[in-house]
């Protein structure tokens, strides 16, 4: 078939590619060739600085599977983000619903006082809980003991037994009052005719808010999950601050692991191998919110 | 001289070709409708001689320069979109005057440029206006008053009055006669509405799947179709086409046949489409409005009614004749479609005598061409 | 009597806000309290109330630099933000108007490095920030603050000019504009809710940025407010007072901010859920 050169110009081509190669560049740089360097760096034994590098195969690999503090780190991720769904979507769900339809003033100010941590730094919120729960000078420690109860012994966050359950719990006060505005904003797109109708039909109160309110708000109740889900996968900066990944490794997780073997330790090359199981994680999580988005 | 020449134009997306090869001249100040069926491709023709879409093949040219690889704004040409486009953020003498700024023309003249085009759309008062203050119709005159402080060659519309209601429809339609007539501009019409294009154009073109099937005068179109496609596309109520068969040939004149009633000869058009023998299935087209009363048609049928639609000054009667079956009308499960010039007094279960006469019949071969014409035409 | 009973449920609700809303508060409330006591005091008693109104360990605290801290932050996720809003509306808007499958594959790409935190190329990154030698520059960190605010940004931009009718760019094209001057002049100013909504949503990560500001900034100079606050706990040890007064100094002004934009926070941030 013969065709007339098409001119670039009307066809807009290069005007597009011009318009899209900063993004391009930018994302190639800083995510797209990281993630070569990571999957590459896996199978090397090198430093921070060397320039020395000795493949090593899968050994990287196999070394994850036998360190135990990997699959301490591994558990704590696993807890926070099964703990966060509880506490951060459970409640932010009850608080949601609570402001949607159960009260009717003073909607506003308690929206904005709950979601507020959201908007301080997780460095911030560390420090403010690191001195809370401060065995020797936190209000904490004296409110237990004023109570007649015994706190524990090495504070709040220095019990390996406890101490990431404590951390949960910070987390879960930064941003409990996002999941809860997410969750709100879904709810308010529930037409009222819906509670209405259920009305008629003799659902009110709890039942309507299992039958209505739960079912309509599916979608965005699978979306809160899984951000937070990913959020808990990639907790770095609350555990940084507050314990640094201790007492005793009890409260490390992947991404602070990663941080001590490459920047403190130099044990470059295991680092990204546990860098690449994280990758896995955070795309398989990806990918499985961008089916449930085309769902929705 | 802005007359519009396109030739063996061609434009595809990806794998699928919506325009495929189509020719067509527009004379100087001529105004011609595009019709055709939903998705028959009357946007994208528009949108390519617009230059918002590149021609894979064929050329374009606007007052004889070929304009097939020009950007849009040096065409000479203007479009009015059918939901407005206007610029939210531009009050109306800012929409109007965008094109002109654009250019760089000089403060004093846009100025002119504005209050001309306001003057004959009378938005004078709106100017400072913002677009969402407006209604549908001031919209669409600021819309055109876009395209006309352009002073384009060449306007293209595309279905500029379908957001309207019926009374503004008629209303603009009048005003956009009288613009063409004031500004003596070529004209691009695409619109999906039958009395549009049969009032307001001096040819139509029907495109069919992304081919011109008639380019004509309205009259010829609706007289003459070169097919069952046009026959049946112009006209509301449509044509009424039922199935018939070739029971005698003799030269240039057939006899057909029609189940329950009696044969009828016509003259053929030998001059194209394939031969037709005796025994072949043809169609017959029935304008509603060509029935006639039973008394002087020469033929007759009983008509069952279903459906009376009284509109004041006609009548149309749908119903179910006796004998035959319709293969196409606007009448449901092969009815017929009658319109009579007048108010008639009848009611649906009711059963009346049809006149039928030979000379208003359009004889349609198999493969949709039209082969035989009534005798008034 | 069904009014009493809808008192009751009424009274409880407010109940369970109100105590979640005091959780959330009495921690913050605590810092700005404390922060006024004496380390004396904060030893002996501390749940008391300050002695006196003194400002003396805010001043201690804003000699470490948190004035400072302030400043590169606020410069930092300013030049992040406009970066992040040009490149992605750019990229998003010749994305909308591309068909076919180059620009679906792109999409999809730029989709695909929302899914990449930036916690699991740690080392790359620091590689290659100081094989380039930017290791202690601002640049280091607005450039990848804004790849990586660029895949959210472009996915919300995106479904933004998708919503805007075609003829419109068609419109300003036969008025004389090129593809990318109507872009200027008629689909960006058109964008000011995405635009805000982008840069709400990014200040307020790029401002609470900490991992990768932690690995490129070593020199006090140039250190955002979560770094630098961390430093606070090395500078006043144990001398908890002055390390919550710059805690509420560093945390104060957001909280002011966002309480007086809160509608427009809370749209932004909700818009995650889409
Ligand atoms: N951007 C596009 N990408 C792919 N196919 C397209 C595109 N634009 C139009 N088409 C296809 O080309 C054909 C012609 O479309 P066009 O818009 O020209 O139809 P139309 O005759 O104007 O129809 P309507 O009367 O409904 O406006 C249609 O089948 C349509 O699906
Ligand atoms: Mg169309």
């Amino acid at each position: 078939m013969p065709q007339r050169p098409r001119t670039a110009r009307s066809d807009g081509r290069l005007t597009y590619a011009a318009m899209l190669s900063p993004a391009i560049v930018l994302l190639s740089i800083f995510v797209f060739v990281p993630v070569a360097l990571v999957l590459y760096g896996s199978l090397f034994r090198f430093g921070l600085t060397s320039a020395e590098w000795t493949f090593v195969g899968l050994s990287n690999y196999v070394r994850a599977m036998g360190d135990g503090v990997f699959w301490i780190a591994l558990r704590n991720n696993i807890i926070i983000v099964v703990g966060s769904i509880v506490l951060q979507v459970g409640f932010g769900t009850l608080l949601a619903a609570v402001l949607d339809r159960g009260i009717t003033v003073g909607n506003t100010v308690l929206r904005t006082i709950i979601f507020a941590p959201m908007v301080i730094s997780s460095v911030a919120v560390g420090l403010i809980w690191l001195i809370i729960l401060d065995p020797n000078v936190g209000p904490l420690v004296s409110l237990v003991k004023a109570m007649g109860l015994t706190p524990p012994r090495l504070g709040f966050l220095g019990d390996p037994s406890i101490s990431i359950w404590v951390v949960l719990g910070i987390a879960s006060w930064q941003y409990t009052g996002f999941m809860m505005v997410l969750i709100l904003a879904g709810l308010q797109a529930v037409p009222k005719e819906l509670y209405q109708a259920a009305a008629l039909d003799g659902a009110t109160g709890l039942r309507a808010f299992w039958h209505i309110t739960l079912p309509a708000i599916r979608n965005i109740l699978i979306v809160a999950v899984l951000i937070t889900t990913v959020g808990g996968f990639k907790v770095f900066d609350l555990i940084f601050v507050t314990t640094g990944g201790g007492p005793a490794n009890a409260t490390q997780v992947l991404s602070t692991w990663i941080y001590f073997q490459a920047f403190n330790l130099g044990n470059t090359g295991y680092a990204d191998a546990i860098s690449v199981i994280l990758l896995a994680i955070a795309v398989l999580l990806g990918w499985a919110q961008l089916k449930s988005s085309r769902r929705a | 001289m802005s007359d519009v020449k396109i030739s063996g134009l061609r434009k595809s997306y990806g794998r699928f070709e919506a325009i495929k090869g189509v020719d067509l001249t527009v004379a100087d100040g001529e105004f011609v409708v595009m019709v055709g069926p939903s998705g028959c491709g009357k946007s994208t023709l528009l949108r390519t001689i617009a230059g918002l879409e590149g021609a894979d093949e064929g050329a374009i040219a606007v007052g004889g320069r070929d304009v097939t690889h020009e950007e849009p704004a040096d065409r000479g040409v203007a479009m009015v979109f059918q939901n407005y486009a206007l610029y939210p953020h531009m009050n109306v003498s800012g929409n109007m005057s965008f094109g002109l700024r654009m250019a760089g023309m000089a403060k004093d003249k846009i100025a002119a440029a504005v209050e001309r085009a306001a003057g004959i759309l009378n938005i004078g008062d709106h100017l400072d206006k913002q677009p969402k203050a407006l209604s549908g119709g001031q919209k669409q005159r600021v819309a055109i008053g876009r395209a006309i402080t352009r002073q384009p060659e060449v306007f293209l519309f595309d279905e500029p009055l379908s957001n309207l209601d019926a009374a503004l429809r008629t209303k603009m339609r009048v005003e956009l006669g009288r613009l063409h007539a004031d500004l003596g501009a070529t004209m691009i019409y695409v619109t999906h509405d039958q009395t549009e294009a049969m009032t307001m154009a001096d040819r139509i073109v029907v495109l069919r799947d992304g081919l011109v099937e008639q380019v004509g005068s309205p009259r010829e179109l609706y007289n003459r179709p070169v097919g069952r496609f046009v026959a049946g596309f112009l006209g509301s109520p449509r044509m009424n086409v039922v199935p018939a068969r070739l029971t005698r040939r003799e030269g240039d004149r057939i006899t057909v046949s029609i189940d329950g009633l009696d044969d009828m000869t016509r003259p053929l058009d030998v001059t194209k489409g394939k031969d037709l023998r005796e025994g072949d299935t043809v169609f017959v087209g029935i304008r509603p409005e060509a029935f006639g009363p039973p008394e002087d048609s020469g033929r007759r049928f009983a008509l069952k009614i279903r459906v009376v639609e009284n509109l004041g000054r006609e009548t149309l009667v749908y119903g179910t004749p006796q004998g035959f079956v319709s293969d196409e009308s606007d009448a449901e499960d092969g009815d017929l479609v009658i319109q009579f010039a007048r108010q008639k007094d009848v009611r649906p279960g009711q059963t009346i005598d049809i006149g039928l006469s030979a000379s208003a019949l359009y004889i349609f071969d198999d493969a949709g061409l039209t082969r035989s014409f009534p005798n008034d035409h | 009597m069904n009014t009493r009973r809808l008192n009751a449920t009424t009274l409880v609700l407010y109940g369970f806000v109100g105590l979640m809303s005091l959780i959330v508060l009495l921690p913050v409330i605590y810092m700005i309290m404390a922060a006024f006591k004496t380390r004396t005091s904060m030893f002996v008693s501390p749940l008391a109330l300050p002695e006196s109104l003194s400002f003396e360990t805010f001043e201690r605290a804003w000699g470490v630099g948190v004035g400072g801290f302030m400043v590169n932050s606020l410069l930092v996720t300013f030049l992040s933000v406009v970066v992040i809003v040009i490149v992605s509306g750019m990229a998003a808007y010749a994305l909308s108007q591309m068909r076919g499958w180059v620009g679906q594959a792109i999409y999809l790409m730029i989709v695909a490095g929302f899914a990449i935190p930036v916690q699991a190329v740690l080392v790359p990154v620091f590689q290659i920030m100081s094989g380039a030698g930017l290791l202690n520059s601002r640049l280091a960190l607005v450039l990848p603050y804004a790849a990586y605010g660029i895949p959210f940004t472009v996915i919300l931009f995106y479904a933004f000019f998708l919503d805007f009718p075609k003829e419109l760019e068609e419109a300003a094209r036969l008025d004389g504009c090129s593809r990318f001057q109507a872009f200027v002049r008629v689909i960006l100013p058109l964008s000011g809710p995405a635009i805000a909504s982008a840069a709400i949503f990014q200040s307020v990560f790029i401002w609470n940025e900490f991992i990768l500001a932690l690995l490129v900034l070593t020199r006090r100079g140039l250190k955002t407010l979560p770094v630098g606050i961390l430093d606070l706990q090395g500078e006043f040890t144990s001398d908890w007072p002055a390390v919550l007064a710059g805690l509420t100094l560093a945390t104060l002004p957001l909280l002011i901010l966002f309480v007086l934009a809160q509608k427009y926070f809370v749209r932004s941030l909700a818009g995650l859920g889409k």
